[in-house]
C-alpha cells in the first residue's frame, strides 16, 4: 500500500498529512506502473521534506523521471514566494548548476553520415575533452573567467565560438541577469578556470543522432528537423565551477534555518529566504555557475561543428549545423506564475527537470513562439532522446515544467555488478551505436540496461498535457567522459 | 575491520567506512574516495598541509573529503599516504603525501565531483567509529 491519492491516470497526490511539517502536498506525474519503482525509492520521503520548505506554493512536485536524490529529489520542482519568506535552495538546484542539454541539426542525413560514423566519432573523441583528469585546451586568467560569469554564452560567441543568433535558442538567451561574480570563491574560480569547452564524466554526453520519428510535423520542421536527419545532442554543466559554488553555499545556508527560525527535515536541504543577505549571495554565485555552464554548452557546441567540418571534409553551408535549442535542468529562477488567480513573481526551483513553456509565452523565442518552447529530453545512450514542446497546462498545473531524461532504474554499482564493458559494447554495435568512452566504469553505469525508458517517461508528461511530442532520435554516436 | 563497503544509491555512491580511531576512519573514507575514482600513478612527488575546521565532526568529515575532491579536480593531484592530527573537537590538520596524477598511465573511472550532506553521520562503535557519506558522482 502506497500513501497516494490517484488524481488522474498520470497524477497522484501526496497528502499534507504524510509528514509532519509539510506546507502543501506532494503531487507527482507517474503512470501507474512506474509508481512500485518510484515508492520502492526513498525520493517519496523527499517529495515531503521538499513541501516543508518556507514560502513554498501549491504543491512539491515531482515529474515522471523523478529518482532518490539528495535535499530534492531528481526530477523535482519546487516554487517559493519571496514575499512570504520564500527561500532559495541550493539543494533545489543541485550540485551541477545549470546542467543542461543542446540539440543542433545538420542538413545532412542518415545515409550520409553512416557511412563514415566511425571518422566522426573518433573525431569528436579526439577534440572534446571528456572523463577525469581531461582539461580544455582553454585555459582561462581570472579576469577572462569572470568575464565568462558575467556574460555567459556571449562570452563564447565574442572568443569566436558559434554564431551571434545562438544566443536566440539558449534560455535566458545564454546569459542570467545579476550574476556576481565577487561571490564566488578563489576555489571555484580554480577549479573553472581550465574546464570551459570540457565535457566532463558521469552522465553527461555528446551524441551524433537521427531523427528517426516524427509526431508533430510543423514544430519539427520550425526546429530545422526532419526524417533521417542528422543532429547532434550535449548533455553537460558548470563542470568542477558548479559543484565547487554549491558546495561553498552549502555551509553558508546549512546554518540559514537555524538563525531564520526555520526547520527542514534534511541538511541537505539548506535554505535561506530569498530576501536575506545569504540568499541574495547564492543566487548571485548560482548565476554565475549558470553562465559558465550556458558558456561550456556554446564551446562544445562549436567544438563539435568544427569536428564534423574536419571529419567528413565538408563546407559549413553544406553541414548547416544550428543550435534548435539550449535548456538547463538544474536551476533556480524568478518568473512570473498564476496562483490562486493571482499572477506572482516566484522562484522556481527545478532539480532535474526541464522548463516547458506553452505557444505565444513572451519568453518563447520568436522562432516558436507559434509552436511553444523546444523541450529537450535525453534517453539513455543506446535507445533514443525525445524533443517536445511546452503547453499550456503546463503553466497551470507545474509551474512551466516538465521531465529531464529517463531516470535510473538501477544504482551505479547495481550496473557494475549486473553489466561487463565488453558486453556493452556489444550491446551498442548490435543496436548500431560507435561509442567512445574515456572510463570503462563510466560507461558500464550508463549503460541503456540501468536506465528506464525514456519513452514512458514522455508519454507521461505527453498525456497530462504538459508538453507534447515532437519527434524522436536516435543515437549512431556516442562520447562519454 | 573492513576499512570501508559501498552501499547502493540511485544516482551516486554511498560509502560506510570504518575505523578503530578517527584518524583510520577519515583516513579509510579518504582511501575509498579514490577507489571510486580510478587506480592513480603519479608523475612526481608532492607534500601538502591543510588545516581544516567544522561545526561537527560529520561536517568535518566532509571537509576533509572537498578538500582531497578540490585538490585532484583543480590541480589533478592525488595523495596515497597521510598523516591526521585531530587538534579539537572539529579541528583536523592533515600533512598528505602523493603527487600528479599521471592520467596516460592510469585507469580511471569515475570522477567524484562533491561530497555530499545527505545521510551523512559519523558515529562511535563497539569497535571504532562508522561513517555514512554518499559522494555525488
Amino acid at each position: 500500500m502506497h500513501p497516494l491519492t490517484k488524481i488522474s491516470d498520470v497524477l497522484w497526490e501526496l497528502p499534507q498529512t504524510y509528514k509532519t511539517g509539510m506546507r502543501v502536498p506532494g503531487r507527482i506525474y507517474a503512470s501507474e506502473p512506474m509508481l512500485s519503482r518510484i515508492v520502492g525509492d526513498n525520493c517519496l520521503e523527499q517529495v515531503a521534506n521538499v513541501a516543508c520548505l518556507p514560502g513554498i506554493q501549491s504543491y512539491s512536485l515531482a515529474m515522471p523521471d523523478i529518482h532518490w536524490g539528495y535535499g530534492f529529489p531528481i526530477g523535482g520542482v519546487a516554487a517559493t514566494a519571496p514575499d512570504e519568506g520564500g527561500v532559495i535552495s541550493p539543494g533545489g538546484v543541485g550540485y551541477d548548476i545549470n546542467c543542461g542539454v543542446r540539440l543542433m541539426r545538420t542538413n545532412l542525413t542518415q545515409e550520409e553520415v553512416a557511412p563514415k560514423i566511425h571518422d566522426l566519432v573518433s573525431q569528436l573523441f579526439r577534440d572534446i575533452p571528456c572523463g577525469l583528469g581531461e582539461k580544455s585546451d582553454l585555459r582561462l586568467g581570472r579576469d577572462e573567467e569572470r568575464k565568462v560569469l558575467s556574460q555567459g554564452a556571449r562570452w563564447a560567441v565574442t572568443h569566436g565560438f558559434g554564431s551571434p543568433e545562438d544566443v536566440d535558442f539558449i534560455e535566458e538567451s545564454g546569459c542570467m541577469a545579476e550574476a556576481e561574480s565577487s561571490n564566488i570563491t578563489e576555489r571555484a574560480l580554480e577549479r573553472g578556470a581550465g574546464q570551459v569547452g570540457s565535457l566532463g564524466s558521469g552522465n553527461h554526453f555528446l551524441e551524433v543522432q537521427v531523427t528517426d520519428e516524427i509526431y508533430d510535423e510543423t514544430a519539427a520542421s520550425t526546429m530545422g528537423l526532419f526524417l533521417g536527419g542528422i543532429t547532434v545532442m550535449i548533455h553537460c554543466g558548470s563542470r568542477g565551477f558548479g559543484y565547487q559554488v554549491c558546495d561553498d553555499y552549502l555551509r553558508v545556508l546549512g546554518r540559514a534555518p537555524e538563525k531564520y527560525g526555520f526547520h527542514l527535515p534534511d541538511r541537505q536541504l539548506a535554505s535561506a529566504p530569498i530576501k536575506s543577505p545569504e540568499g541574495q549571495e547564492y543566487l548571485a554565485a548560482m548565476r554565475c555557475a549558470a553562465n559558465y555552464a550556458f558558456a561550456n554548452r556554446q564551446v562544445l557546441g562549436s567544438k563539435a561543428e568544427r569536428a564534423f567540418l574536419h571529419a567528413l571534409r565538408i563546407s559549413p553551408d553544406a553541414l548547416g549545423m544550428q543550435l534548435v535549442y539550449d535548456v538547463p535542468h538544474n536551476i533556480a529562477k524568478f518568473e512570473e506564475h498564476v496562483v490562486n488567480g493571482l499572477t506572482r513573481r516566484l522562484c522556481v526551483h527545478r532539480k532535474g527537470a526541464t522548463r516547458s513553456f506553452p505557444p505565444h509565452h513572451p519568453l518563447v523565442p520568436p522562432r516558436y513562439r507559434a509552436i511553444g518552447q523546444p523541450v529537450l529530453v535525453p534517453g539513455d545512450m543506446g535507445r533514443y532522446s525525445f524533443v517536445l514542446v511546452g503547453r499550456q497546462q503546463a503553466m497551470s498545473q507545474t509551474f512551466g515544467t516538465v521531465c529531464h531524461g529517463a531516470g535510473r532504474l538501477m544504482s551505479r554499482s547495481q550496473a557494475k555488478r549486473e553489466l561487463s564493458f565488453d558486453q556493452l559494447r556489444r550491446d551498442m554495435e548490435q543496436r548500431g551505436v560507435v561509442m567512445m568512452a574515456r572510463g570503462r566504469g563510466t560507461a558500464v553505469e550508463e549503460a541503456s540496461a540501468a536506465y528506464k525508458d525514456v519513452a514512458e517517461v514522455v508519454n507521461v508528461v505527453d498525456s497530462a498535457g504538459l508538453a507534447k511530442k515532437v519527434c524522436r532520435l536516435r543515437p549512431l554516436g556516442v562520447v562519454k567522459g | 575491520m573492513k576499512a570501508f563497503e559501498f552501499f547502493e544509491h540511485t544516482a551516486d555512491i554511498g560509502v560506510h567506512a570504518y575505523g578503530r580511531t578517527l584518524e583510520e576512519l577519515f583516513i579509510n573514507a579518504a582511501r575509498a574516495l579514490y577507489e571510486v575514482q580510478g587506480r592513480f600513478d603519479l608523475a612526481d612527488r608532492r607534500i601538502l598541509k591543510a588545516e581544516l575546521a567544522a561545526n561537527s565532526l560529520d561536517e568535518l568529515l566532509v571537509r576533509w573529503l572537498s578538500e582531497l575532491v578540490y585538490r585532484l579536480s583543480a590541480d589533478g593531484v592525488c595523495f596515497k599516504h597521510f598523516r591526521l592530527q585531530f587538534t579539537g573537537e572539529q579541528k583536523l590538520v592533515a600533512q598528505m603525501e602523493g603527487g600528479a596524477v599521471d592520467f596516460g598511465h592510469s585507469e580511471v573511472s569515475e570522477e567524484v565531483k562533491a561530497i555530499t550532506y545527505h545521510q551523512l553521520s559519523v558515529k562511535q562503535t563497539a569497535d571504532g567509529w562508522m561513517a555514512t557519506v554518499i559522494f555525488d558522482v
